[in-house]
């Protein structure tokens, strides 16, 4: 049996549960840090393709579980986000600071615009736009840990689907 | 092909989607809610100490810098506390002393603190006060605390004088009985106590009998306290009756006084 199946569910509920939980304690002004926008990018860098869209998928599913809302409506916006952004980071040679401006803004686009047009809900884009530009600050520190701490450390067993925590 | 994997995924999603708008998935977020509070609440209770912690430790600055600004406030409060008191205690006296100045109005109040205590010829708890030649004070002035007789000025210097106590015996005061108006004479006895004396065998003392200053007195006026009778002195061959006065105040204690001048 393929272990991978039940270690990035299992990676992506400790995750949401740390964010919906743990995270939620540590917030300045109303902003709290977005550990999923910084692990769905850390993954972005080194994760096969299938991994990171079940690893973007069940973050979005659990999202969507411990929301209120339209059900199904963060899985797509997570998905539409993650699909997208697997291109542009693995298509396009940039370097790192351009990697993660392109991240967040495209993140920030396709999130609210699938939460706008598909929910149809009140999304209060100062403030969505103010998280993903201080979350973004996090993704160099989580970087640097991944790649000093974790390189070569493999999450997963099947070849292609394994997600690799450092380049 | 590459493209059947985003395909599958924007299609799972989109199922999900389809399947939040039925009645399943409100059943689905409850289940998924129960399964996971356990670990909410766990991960809440750990954030919340590592907060708290957090937080005590980011604030001790701040908690320090308060605590400074708090005990200058209280010292600063103390401060004024005991001033306060101390301007309260010299009203209270000087409003109590002001059944001297009914009795004598000619006679002015002029409050001294005492400075400390001084020894004499007989007497050792005489009191040095700060009040002197400069405000008005003479020997023989008569010192009081509220209507409380505490003794005469024995010795002026410009700017303090020495106040010989009650209890001294060289300082003899006329008094009475309050109660039946038997006279007699009060004066110090080893330094430590009253006694009267000149008292007849046939007036009537009692313990607890208030002594007062008679108006036989050249510069203390009448109606004074000097304290009350404690025994009197069983001595059936004697022409004249005697008995111990108890002092109504401790004079060691006293820290403010009231010197009455002459204009």
């Amino acid at each position: 049996m393929d272990t991978t199946l039940i270690k990035i569910p299992l990676l992506a509920f400790v995750c949401t549960i740390v964010q919906f939980s743990f995270l939620s304690f540590f917030g300045y002004f109303g902003w709290h840090p977005d550990l999923l926008f910084v692990l769905i990018f850390l993954f972005s860098f080194n994760a096969p393709r299938e991994s990171f869209y079940l690893f973007s998928f069940w973050v979005g599913l659990f999202v969507d579980l411990l929301s209120t809302g339209r059900f199904g409506l963060i899985t797509l916006s997570y998905e539409v986000a993650g699909i997208a952004l697997f291109f542009y980071l693995r298509q396009f040679s940039f370097g790192i600071l351009q990697k993660v401006i392109g991240f967040a803004a495209l993140w920030f686009i396709l999130k609210v615009a699938v939460l706008k047009l598909i929910g149809g809900g009140e999304i209060f884009l100062t403030k969505s736009l103010l998280d993903m530009l201080i979350s973004s600050l996090f993704i160099f520190p989580a970087l640097y840990i991944s790649r000093t701490f974790f390189k070569n450390k493999e999450f997963g067993t099947k070849k292609g689907i394994q997600l690799k925590l450092g380049g | 092909m590459a493209i059947n994997l985003e395909i599958k995924y924007a299609i799972l999603s989109l199922v999900i989607l389809v399947f939040g708008a039925t009645p399943i998935a409100n059943i689905a977020r409850g289940v998924f809610t129960q399964i996971s509070a356990p670990f909410l609440y766990g991960f809440v209770s750990i954030a919340r100490a590592t907060h708290n912690e957090w937080s005590f430790w980011a604030n001790l600055r701040g908690i320090q810098q308060n605590n400074t600004v708090l005990e200058d406030k209280v010292a600063e409060l103390s401060e004024k506390i005991v001033r306060l008191s101390e301007v309260t205690n010299e009203n209270n006296l000087l409003r109590d002393g002001l059944k001297i100045k009914q009795a004598v109005p000619n006679l002015n109040p002029v409050l001294a603190t005492v400075l400390g205590f001084s020894g004499g010829e007989g007497f050792d708890n005489g009191f040095i006060v700060n009040a002197g030649a400069d405000m008005g004070v003479l020997v023989g002035d008569i010192v009081s605390y509220k209507d409380i007789v505490v003794g005469i000025v024995l010795e002026v210097i410009s700017k303090s004088s020495v106040i010989e106590p009650t209890t001294s015996p060289n300082l003899k005061i006329a008094a009475k009985i309050a109660r039946t108006g038997a006279t007699g004479v009060v004066s110090g006895d080893f330094g430590t106590q009253l006694k009267i004396t000149g008292l007849l065998p046939q007036d009537d003392v009692v313990a607890g009998d208030i002594v007062a200053t008679s108006s036989l007195n050249e510069n203390i006026p009448e109606g004074l306290l000097l304290g009350t009778i404690g025994n009197v002195l069983p001595n059936p061959q004697a022409i004249q009756k005697e008995a111990t006065v108890k002092m109504l105040l401790d004079l060691t204690k006293l820290d403010k006084l009231i010197i009455w001048t002459q204009p």
